[in-house]
């Protein structure tokens, strides 16, 4: 009874440090935080080169997981010249009186290495909901189980017209695909 | 050589013409092709390139203006008072227009937020401020100055050659590097 017991503590308490979210730092110099957008006949890719992420992933209980990400709008380039100041011009991204997109996790599903994120993505001070799907791909020659260094790579469009930067609507297109690959570290 | 004489122009002063006549040609009809285009990277690199010998344009004027005036232009040639002072008008006009017509494209760059850079080597500062109505004017101004520029060097070429055939007199000539 008393062996019982502590074996069943000690289950427990290995089942709880599987339970509790991970908690992730960025790889900044690994990652690319990118959208492509079309102009013209061409799809171009963007940057944002600077941003904050916080990423908590529960792998056993998806829904206890939560991502919030700001990005630097001043620092974001648009793949050529004139275009990041296209993109940065009060036009598209009026950086200098909105510095910053936020995203915030509202709800995540999924399961095994794919999950659905749903959130709140603001943009020039406009929130709406934005839907992002994610990947978590492990680095060859590690075991399933690898947890503390990981990719993710996140997906998903976003019409720039809901957030009024409406500005080049004959050369660029309104729909941007986002296109994020990170690495990320367990703290 | 270099500078005009009294009757002469210099080297420096027919330099200053003709690779100015053909750069201000080259910049219209580039402005007018670029426009027209649709939007690709190649139409990015036009803009590019028309920012970039506008900029060199506004050094040239300015450096033109300084030289004239250190250096007076000859007496134009012939007897013929009025002739002389419509030419000396166009002149004028001529020199306005080549101080408009760029400051006018830096003016619409600035405006547009966009801006304009030296072969992507020096980014100008930007001399209008963000906003895009005064964009639509200031290119629209840009557009008309420039088309005006073209019309009256034209007619400013017509004149020399009117003289050079017609009247048979050394204005032509007298610009012509030999």
């Amino acid at each position: 009874m008393r062996l019982a017991v502590i074996i069943s503590t000690i289950l427990l308490s290995v089942q709880m440090s599987f339970a509790a979210p991970i908690s992730y730092d960025i790889d900044k110099d690994a990652s690319i935080v990118g959208f492509t957008y079309r102009f013209g006949p061409e799809t171009i890719m963007g940057k944002f080169n600077d941003y904050d992420a916080e990423l908590r992933i529960d792998f056993d209980r998806v829904k206890n997981s939560t991502v919030n990400v700001r990005l630097d709008t001043t620092k974001a380039t648009a793949g050529f010249p004139f275009a990041t100041q296209a993109l940065r011009s009060k036009k598209i991204l009026n950086v200098d009186n909105f510095p910053n997109i936020t995203f915030q996790s509202t709800n995540i599903t999924g399961g095994g290495n794919t999950a659905t994120i749903n959130g709140n993505v603001t943009v020039r001070g406009i929130t709406k909901p934005l839907t992002l799907t994610a990947k978590l791909f492990r680095a060859v020659g590690t075991t399933a189980d690898e947890r503390d260094n990981l990719t993710i790579k996140i997906t998903g469009q976003i019409d720039r017209t809901e957030f009024g930067a409406t500005g080049y609507a004959k050369e660029v297109g309104d729909i941007l695909r986002i296109a994020i690959d990170a690495k990320i570290q367990a703290q | 050589m270099w500078r005009n004489s009294k009757d002469r122009f210099g080297t420096i002063t027919k330099s200053f013409h003709w690779v100015m006549a053909l750069l201000i040609m080259a910049m219209f009809g580039l402005g007018r092709y670029m426009t027209g285009l649709p939007p690709s990277r190649d139409l990015i690199y036009y803009y590019g390139l028309h920012k970039s010998f506008g900029i060199l344009l506004i050094a040239l004027i300015v450096m033109r203006i300084f030289w004239r005036k250190s250096n007076p232009a000859p007496k134009p040639l012939g007897d013929d008072a009025r002739a002389n002072r419509l030419a000396e008008i166009m002149h004028r006009i001529l020199y306005l227009l080549m101080v408009l017509v760029p400051l006018l494209g830096w003016a619409g760059s600035s405006a547009s937020g966009l801006g304009a850079s030296f072969f992507n080597l020096l980014n100008m500062p930007n001399i209008a401020p963000e906003n895009e109505t005064l964009e639509l004017l200031l290119f629209r101004i840009h557009e008309i100055a420039a088309t005006l520029l073209v019309i009256l060097a034209l007619a400013h070429a017509g004149a020399a050659l009117y003289r050079h055939f017609i009247k048979r007199d050394d204005t032509l000539r007298r610009m012509t590097i030999r």
